[in-house]
């Protein structure tokens, strides 16, 4: 009997809870980190959730969806821990969506940054990295945004939905991240935030007054980076280029000028990049093939004729070109720039594994820009949509 | 004599308790260590390692069937006498120690850095060792049918992790093939071959408990053994193709990071706790068969009638033994990596196979005989079927 007392004791004990559990109303949720450089110091904002305001039945209090903690520390968990002396809870990394880093942040060394993040056990590799281009991180965080309520959730969204139907936008998370900074043959891209508008009213209520908010964000253009650090920009044409000999467009739009400023819309559905090395006495070269489906999905020019079946070699061959063109800006860039962001490399130390090893040190500064790349680009367009010719009065037939 | 203590086990459970005893720790710390050593190789590394496992597969089922029905300390014992013996099987039995010990580490670690952070790991190590204790007490048969119990549980949510990350498998991350030669491949095969085949050594003590005849019992071992290793395969392979070498050598439990990584349309995912069952599960096997095979080796050493007395003690000590001995992580990962599969073969490879040649002569397989049917006489239950 005393036996079985004490069992229960023990169990009663032991089995009571998690030692380190922490309930819901000891967390604070973090959802955006911001990280910028000041007085040779971090200075770390936390964007973390206020569950009145998101929750959907409760009614609405007319406070902010999420409150923005800053503190500076030599070290992130110093900033961290730095934050209790102003707020109730203890921060909680499980739902990380956003990670923001100043440019100069960028320009110094990701490494540092992001290391404490990977080291912790809470937060998860699949939150997505950005460079703020042109503000300081904290801005980002402190934007009121309208259809989501929370600016990370907003932004994290568009980035994935942009990179997927844009192009000129990569959604590097975490763990991609590490995987580019960590291995040779391809360098790191991450795109760049920026804050339009009226910035004094970004972070107050009255933003999102109007059908027109005064302030809102927008991703624009790839930041390059060499080793962990950001080296430069590249524009909105060679983004494009870079998501194409990449492989990770899925889909975009191609303008195809014809006369007087008029356009065909080109949708491109699907694409499929294949980089082909080439090792000739001891000289790299590469075969770059892009295969591209479209349809036309706009067309303001009279002069073509979408009933005409002849009519589309000559369309699919502009639109080859200016693929081509593209992919040749943001190659040229990177050749320039000496940093193989395209990711040569990679294909090079599969294809020749036993070369590349003697290349791979000097490979960013004398193998990668010295690289002959010829491009190979097939298009095809398959419909026009659910019309032949538009509604024009100069054109018949459809 | 307590019949559960000296319990029966069929060649199945046999067979289950040799698959977990082979993936055990394997699978939550391999990945890192083979993935440092062998980059995008590491598949194979594993399948180096199986070959090499499958040969150590045979060694301890002709060691097995030598042992005509004693365990492993008991026939060196007889063979040897009580001295040299003695002392064969103390090697034994202090390995087998350090080897608990290790894995109760390994599983205080594991749950420290990915789980429980501000737990202390002695709280983690304190529920291991009183579920460990509970089950040497309750003896080897109900061990066994647990094992059962758990393989079909274990089976489906291996299926599961696999089946969720096939999506994510990307083909190309294996490749190329055997770039920086054949040196990072032997170097990471090594300790595979380490930690999953030689460390299995441990259910040779199980041999007097086994019903069914020698044939029966070699094909228990060499299933067993192909069974787990194909487990290990593809762990190693989803590693690689999920993760990519980088992450598997950055990432001190790639394994737990696959579990993460399960993300199906957005709903199915942050799986991961449910998950870690399958190594708590296989490092908990492994442990409590070296824990049985210790606490049966040091009985038959010193003439106990009753092993079970030992249970308590030899807790009390694995506790002291866990808390004491926690190096930190680095420190620990070094000797994992380059100090402990050495130890293996000398103790797990060497030891046995000399053991193997010694009880294949005719005068010590005479006495093995002798000695078998002397305790059959005294206690006929222990071949009942």
């Amino acid at each position: 009997m005393l036996r079985r007392i004490a069992l229960v004791l023990l169990c009663l004990a032991m089995l009571s809870g998690c030692w380190s559990r922490r309930e819901l109303n000891d967390l604070l949720i973090v959802l955006g980190i911001a990280v910028d450089w000041q007085d040779g110091k971090y200075l770390v904002s936390y964007q973390v959730v206020n569950p009145n305001e998101i929750a959907t039945k409760s009614n609405s209090t007319y406070r902010a969806p999420g409150i923005l903690y800053q503190e500076a520390g030599n070290t992130l968990f110093e900033a961290s821990r730095a934050l209790t002396t102003r707020a109730p809870r203890l921060l909680y990394y499980g739902h990380l969506q956003l990670f923001v880093v100043s440019e100069e942040i960028a320009r110094r060394g990701l490494s540092g940054v992001v290391d404490s993040t990977l080291r912790n056990n809470e937060a998860r590799m699949d939150y997505n990295v950005v460079v703020a281009r042109g503000v300081n991180a904290e801005d980002i965080l402190k934007l009121y945004t309208p259809l989501e309520k929370l600016p990370t959730y907003s932004m994290q969204q568009s980035l994935q939905r942009s990179e997927k139907e844009w192009a000129p936008s990569v959604a590097v998370n975490m763990d991609k991240m590490l995987h580019l900074i960590k291995s040779d043959g391809q360098q790191l891209v991450l795109t760049g935030i920026v804050i339009k508008g009226d910035r004094k009213k970004a972070d107050k209520r009255t933003n999102l007054d109007g059908f027109d908010p005064a302030a809102y964000y927008q991703y624009r253009g790839l930041g390059a980076f060499k080793g962990d650090r950001l080296i430069g920009w590249l524009n909105q044409k060679e983004s494009k280029g870079y998501s194409d000999l990449t492989d990770i467009m899925g889909s975009t739009s191609l303008e195809l000028p014809c006369e007087d400023k008029h356009y065909t819309g080109i949708e491109i559905t699907a694409s499929k990049t294949k980089i082909v090395p080439k090792l000739k006495d001891g000289k790299l070269s590469y075969k770059i093939k892009l295969i591209t489906t479209g349809d036309v999905v706009e067309n303001s020019c009279n002069s073509v004729n979408l009933v005409d079946p002849s009519v589309f070699p000559k369309l699919e061959q502009k639109a080859t070109e200016i693929i081509k063109e593209n992919a040749e800006a943001a190659m040229k860039w990177a050749q320039d720039n000496h940093t193989d962001i395209v990711g040569l490399g990679i294909w090079t130390k599969r294809k020749y594994p036993k070369h590349w090893k003697g290349i791979t040190e000097q490979w960013d500064d004398v193998g990668f820009p010295a690289a002959e790349v010829s491009y190979e680009v097939k298009m095809k367009i398959n419909t026009t949509g659910t019309i032949g010719n538009s509604i024009s009065p100069d054109q018949k037939g459809g | 004599m307590d019949k559960l203590s000296n319990g029966v086990i069929t060649t199945r459970q046999f067979r289950i308790i040799i698959v977990f005893s082979l993936i055990g720790d394997t699978i939550l710390i391999l990945p890192n260590i083979i993935g440092t050593e062998a980059g995008d190789d590491a598949w194979l590394s594993m399948l180096l390692a199986i070959g090499a496992g499958m040969l150590v597969a045979w060694l301890f089922a002709s060691l097995a069937k030598r042992q005509a029905g004693h365990s492993l300390v008991g026939s060196a014992l007889i063979m040897a006498g009580k001295w040299a013996g003695g002392f064969i099987s103390f090697v034994y039995m202090y390995s087998f120690f350090i080897m608990i010990l290790t894995l109760l580490v390994e599983i205080s670690l594991f749950m420290e850095t990915q789980m429980m952070h501000d737990t202390p790991p002695e709280a983690i190590i304190l529920l291991f060792v009183i579920v460990l204790t509970a089950s040497l007490r309750y003896g080897l048969e109900s061990f066994a049918k647990m094992s059962e119990l758990l393989f079909p549980i274990f089976l489906l949510m291996f299926l599961f992790l696999s089946f969720c990350l096939l999506p994510q498998a990307q083909l190309h991350e294996l490749l190329p093939i055997a770039s920086n030669g054949i040196m990072p491949i032997l170097k990471g095969a090594f300790p595979a071959f380490g930690f999953a085949f030689m460390e299995t050594a441990a259910i040779l003590m199980l041999v007097p408990n086994l019903q069914g005849d020698a044939k029966a019992m070699s094909k228990a071992i060499r299933n067993g053994f192909l069974i787990g290793s194909s487990f290990l395969l593809v762990v190693v392979f989803m590693c690689i193709m999920v993760l990519g070498p980088e992450m598997m050598s950055a990432q001190y439990y790639p394994t737990f990071l696959l579990a993460r990584r399960i993300s199906i349309g957005n709903f199915l995912e942050r799986v991961e706790a449910l998950l870690a069952f399958l190594w708590i599960v296989t490092v908990f096997s492994k442990a409590a068969l070296f824990a049985y095979a210790l606490m049966k080796g040091i009985g038959e050493m010193i003439g106990l009638r009753d092993d079970k007395i030992l249970a308590m003690p030899l807790a009390l000590m694995l506790l002291a033994g866990t808390v004491i001995n926690t190096p930190n992580i680095a420190n620990y990962n070094m000797l994992l990596t380059y100090y402990y599969p050495v130890y293996d073969v000398y103790v797990y490879l060497s030891l046995p196979f000399i053991q193997f040649l010694l009880l294949g002569l005719p005068a010590v397989r005479k006495k093995l005989a002798k000695s078998r049917e002397e305790r059959e006489k005294h206690e006929p239950i222990s071949e009942m079927d």
